[in-house]
């Protein structure tokens, strides 16, 4: 007999042409197991069609068609009031979105939380640096005239704190105009010193796990973009996903959609570039050419991102992107 | 303290105490989801609906004319979010009304499962609005669409929707953003093109901006002409 089947929560039934149930198969009262053959319809599909025909039913189609589930779970029998019939779909929706949300992650979220985390921690180390630099000022001005670096004033500040050893390793003099501190004061400066240090220490960590991320999942992006600009590439188009179904002009500007917005909406010049400005051959290119290094870069980006997401990362095309890129350079200037 | 039943809509209510504030009875006693105001009156207990928070709330501030959603009716949510508002339709449908909550960020439906698990009549759906089909033989038909995404084809998704599980008759409530069509062009103009397009399904009972509690929304009440 030829049958269209519709799959519901808690079975599968064959309807004939006048809408009779001619065939069932429940998927009993476990919500859980429900909610785990509803995970892959395709393959539930397969099996009912199996079992069916064993039983002399032919499906002719699957039909997706929206019915009062409830009434008709009563009519079968499947349950027997409406509070148990609400409260089996209440278990099953929330299995199966527990399963669902386990199969939608990937792993490119942890990219994009680790860079937006860089950047967090490149605030923090400013506003630290800044505070630190005030303190130790105060104490010995002429050392902090000489000191240019975050890295370099946490470094020495956390091994020593007296102006001699200082004066002596910067090889100035320990003369200064600066107040003299009591023990208590310039431990308290070296405490913030050491966290200092280990805040860049561990930028410097995260910043090596994203390289690892990168290589792993977007290989030929981290190639052509450098790994933390193709990060942040990512992070901006809100995952790998939208960043390869994006058009190279938008890739260009993302970043900068501020002033896109400007432009749109006053009629301001568009912008040339977004954050791929961070890139070397845009960065270092004359002003005028700029926009050009970018939309070069862009449209290599694009493909880059494109063959990692569709390939899961397996197939490897950034030489040829890099030396195209090279060529198109060469021909422009 | 006092309470007192709106005077036109079933299951809602404003609890007077300096202030007005609008509220729904609390199915889930204690339990407050979004951190707004619980309040025990007469062996009742009533949580605070913020017209800020919810669309549906700044509507009815605004003189919603009708208010479709009853006690028992089933609900297709579409763009639930964390389940501010359907928490408070979950309040007025009660224990025998179901909302379908779709949203399609696992991010935000990983909130509205634990709001699902505690408010039982609300059932969570990991999904893409404009692809129905994919939670077809989940949802049954519904007495109420309502659908807040912020998408630019938001109402040719609301009427693929309604196609598959709007009733006969049925009633939709549409949230739009003008900016999430397009946002560089005037509000009431890109209104003014959502409105023609839904006209041709669907009946407009009503229409309403939602400022000063957010801008550049529009609330439509429709009727499926079908
Ligand atoms: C403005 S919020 C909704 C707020 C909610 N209605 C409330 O009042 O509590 C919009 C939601 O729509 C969801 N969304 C956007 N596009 C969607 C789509 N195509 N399908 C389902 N949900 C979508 C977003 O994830 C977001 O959570």
């Amino acid at each position: 007999m030829e049958c269209s089947v519709i799959i519901m929560p808690f079975g599968a039934f064959a309807f004939d042409k006048n809408g009779k149930v001619v065939w069932r198969k429940t998927f009993g009262k476990n919500a859980e197991q429900c909610a785990k053959l509803f995970l892959d319809t395709e393959k539930l599909k397969e099996e009912i069609k199996k079992e069916a025909s064993l039983n002399n039913i032919d499906i002719t189609n699957f039909k997706e068609e929206a019915i009062d589930l409830e009434k008709f779970a009563i009519e079968q029998g499947v349950f027997k009031k409406p509070e148990e019939f609400s409260s089996f779909m209440s278990d099953f929706s929330i299995k199966l979105t527990q399963l669902k949300m386990k199969q939608a992650f990937s792993a490119d979220i942890l990219i994009i939380h680790s860079i937006l985390a860089l950047e967090d921690l490149d605030k923090i180390i400013n506003l630290i640096y800044e505070r630190l630099s005030e303190l130790f000022g105060l104490y010995f001005p002429e050392a902090m005239e000489k000191i240019t670096s975050v890295d370099k004033l946490s470094s020495i500040l956390s091994d020593k704190i007296e102006r001699s050893e200082i004066a002596e390793e910067l090889k100035i003099s320990e003369e200064s105009m600066g107040y003299e501190m009591k023990k208590d004061d310039l431990e308290t400066i070296q405490e913030i010193a050491k966290k200092l240090d280990g805040i860049l220490s561990l930028r410097e960590k995260i910043s090596k796990y994203i390289e690892r991320k990168m290589e792993e999942i977007a290989p030929n992006l981290s190639k052509v973009a450098g790994p933390l600009l193709g990060a942040k590439l990512i992070s901006l188009a809100n995952g790998l996903e939208n960043l390869a179904r994006m058009p190279s002009s938008t890739i260009q500007v993302l970043g900068a959609e501020k002033a896109l917005f400007r432009h749109l909406r006053t009629g301001t010049k568009p912008p040339k570039h977004g954050v791929i400005l961070q890139h070397p051959l845009v960065r270092n290119a004359k002003i005028s050419r700029r926009g050009r290094v970018a939309r070069a870069l862009a449209a290599k980006i694009a493909i880059a991102s494109k063959v990692d997401f569709y390939s899961k990362g397996k197939e490897i095309v950034w030489e040829k992107l890099l030396k195209d890129l090279e060529e198109k350079m060469k021909d422009e200037s | 303290m006092k309470v007192e039943k709106d005077k036109r809509f079933d299951g809602v209510y404003w609890v007077k105490n300096g202030k007005r504030r609008l509220a729904t009875k609390n199915l889930v006693k204690g339990y407050s989801v979004y951190g707004e105001f619980l309040f025990n009156i007469n062996n009742e207990e009533y949580r605070e609906w913020i017209p800020k928070r919810s669309k549906l709330a700044a509507y009815i501030l605004k003189g919603a004319s009708e208010m479709p959603i009853k006690e028992g009716d089933c609900v297709l949510y579409l763009g639930a979010a964390s389940g501010t508002t359907a928490s408070h339709i979950s309040d007025i449908v009660g224990s025998n009304g179901k909302i379908y909550c779709v949203d399609v960020s696992p991010r935000i439906v990983r909130e509205l499962v634990f709001v699902c698990s505690k408010k039982k009549n609300m059932f969570p759906i990991l999904a893409d609005a404009s692809k129905p089909e994919s939670y077809v033989g989940i949802v049954p038909k519904c007495d109420i669409v309502y659908q807040d995404i912020a998408q630019p084809n938001q109402a040719e998704i609301l009427i693929k929707n309604c196609e598959m599980f709007l009733k006969k008759n049925g009633y939709a409530l549409f949230a739009v953003k003008s900016r999430s069509i397009d946002v560089t062009a005037n509000p009431s103009k890109i209104f003014g093109e959502v409105e023609k397009i839904l006209s041709e399904k669907f009946k407009i009972l009503d229409k309403r901006r939602l400022d000063p509690f957010e801008n550049d929304h529009m609330m439509f009440l429709l009727r499926w002409k079908k």
